[in-house]
């Protein structure tokens, strides 16, 4: 499986972000929230 | 007891402990007791019978346990209230990596890490977040499409909020309820952490050391672009309106793997950057040293004095007291004594401690090992020592 592939920054960052971000955020939050759920989601010790 | 207070109380209150701390960290003149801070995890929940398969999935819980915790030890901080692992979060992108149990109760970590040798020239390219989302995420958990990452990035969302409102809620009640200051305001962690927490894990670090040298300093550059931007956001503009001890932390954990000119390739230079900042922005700051740090202390010895404090979780109080008379010495108490020892033993130390560490009023209490294990304390030991240590007006 070329895991790799599944996702691209520049295709699917934005599409994803407005998609699972709840939709009273300001885009600023979404940003920042995006971003750490990211981070988070494989570094446990933050 | 130490019940909640009202709210001009609590205000008044949380004013006077935070003094009592800047008494001591700023040295601006002998404070009139020792300050307490709790150096406790998870112990909490094994104090009140709460399974930790409930109370780590259950926010509700965990506050209530954290309230009930400063209800009956009074403590004039504290250094974690259950925030340290984000079990829930974690468990919703589908392969938990924390290993929960009850009997006995125990909170572990699989020992999983996906970033290959190979990965260094991406990650460095990328940066962080970029590198996780393209070369990790699907990786790691083992999604095999863009709408299986999706769904569960949907719950993690969802997971995060909650986590982040649990912390906003617990740092607010403890500040208006009960009168009780933050530790700290902000934090920085150094880039060196990311590859053992999370990338490539203690085993491939070390091996890292050797064979990736250059690659990892990149890399770390590169994480640092996220971590020191995301701190410069806002530490700068720090001031303490008397809710909060010190304006930043820092936990080095993974530099115990690193030799003292290990530490000085690896480590150090975003260290520096890190308290050369503290001291440019007269901010105080406090670092979580867990492992020993013995070995380096000599990177230590010349930092500015009345603005660092220190909690150990291996090294000996008394020897670092003499060694780094800049820093104010938290904790030093030995965790094993309160989960092993009888009342009389506790108080015996804590009376030896007030000699040997607290001879110039520079101490804070606080326990040496983060305390999250079944007969880690015993309630009866650590009442004894902390009712001991407020009697004493110095």
């Amino acid at each position: 499986m070329e895991y790799e592939k599944i996702l691209n920054y520049e295709r699917d960052w934005e599409e994803i972000k407005q998609a699972i971000m709840p939709e009273d955020m300001s885009d600023e939050d979404k940003e920042a929230l995006m971003s750490n759920l990211i981070v988070y989601s494989i570094i446990t010790n933050t | 007891m130490f019940e909640k207070l009202s709210k001009a109380e609590a205000e008044k209150t949380v004013k006077e402990r935070t003094e009592l701390f800047l008494d001591v960290v700023r040295k601006r003149k002998k404070p009139d007791r020792v300050p307490l801070v709790s150096n406790d995890g998870l112990w909490k929940l094994i104090d009140q019978d709460i399974k930790f398969s409930e109370g780590l999935h259950d926010y509700d819980t965990l506050h209530e346990a954290v309230c009930k915790y400063q209800e009956m030890y009074g403590f004039d901080a504290h250094a974690d209230y259950c925030v340290l692992n984000k079990v829930a979060f974690q468990e919703s992108f589908g392969k938990p990596r924390f290993i929960i149990t009850d009997e006995p109760p125990t909170l572990s970590i699989t020992d999983t890490f996906s970033m290959k040798d190979e990965d260094y020239p991406a990650l460095a390219e990328k940066g962080i977040v970029k590198f996780i989302f393209e070369d990790m995420l699907c990786r790691h958990y083992e999604y095999e499409s863009k709408e299986e990452a999706v769904e569960h990035l949907k719950k993690a969302v969802q997971e995060l909020i909650r986590y982040n409102e649990y912390c906003g809620r617990i740092y607010g009640t403890m500040v208006e309820e009960y009168g009780v200051p933050n530790l700290c305001a902000g934090g920085y962690q150094m880039p060196f952490e990311f590859f053992v927490s999370g990338l490539r894990g203690l085993k491939n670090t070390s091996l890292d050391l050797r064979r990736h040298k250059e690659e990892m300093i990149e890399a770390m550059e590169a994480i640092d672009e996220r971590l020191w931007g995301e701190f410069m956001s806002y530490a700068p503009y720090i001031e303490n309106d008397g809710t909060f001890v010190f304006d930043t932390y820092t936990c080095p954990m993974a530099y115990t793997l690193l030799s003292p000119k290990q530490f000085e390739k690896f480590y150090w230079p975003w260290m520096k950057k890190y308290f050369d900042f503290v001291a440019e922005h007269d901010q105080t700051a406090f670092i979580y040293a867990e492992g020993a740090i013995k070995n380096k202390l000599e990177f230590l010895q010349d930092l500015e004095d009345k603005r660092f404090g220190i909690l150990l979780e291996q090294d000996d109080p008394v020897e670092i007291r003499e060694k780094l008379p800049n820093f104010t010495l938290m904790g030093g108490y030995p965790t094993t004594l309160l989960g092993e020892g009888t009342v009389e033993q506790c108080v015996d130390k804590a009376k030896e401690m007030m000699e040997t560490v607290n001879y110039d009023g520079n101490w804070i209490f606080s326990f040496d090992k983060l305390a999250s294990f079944e007969g880690g304390v015993k309630r009866e030991n650590l009442l004894a020592v902390l009712d001991y240590l407020r009697s004493v007006k110095l």
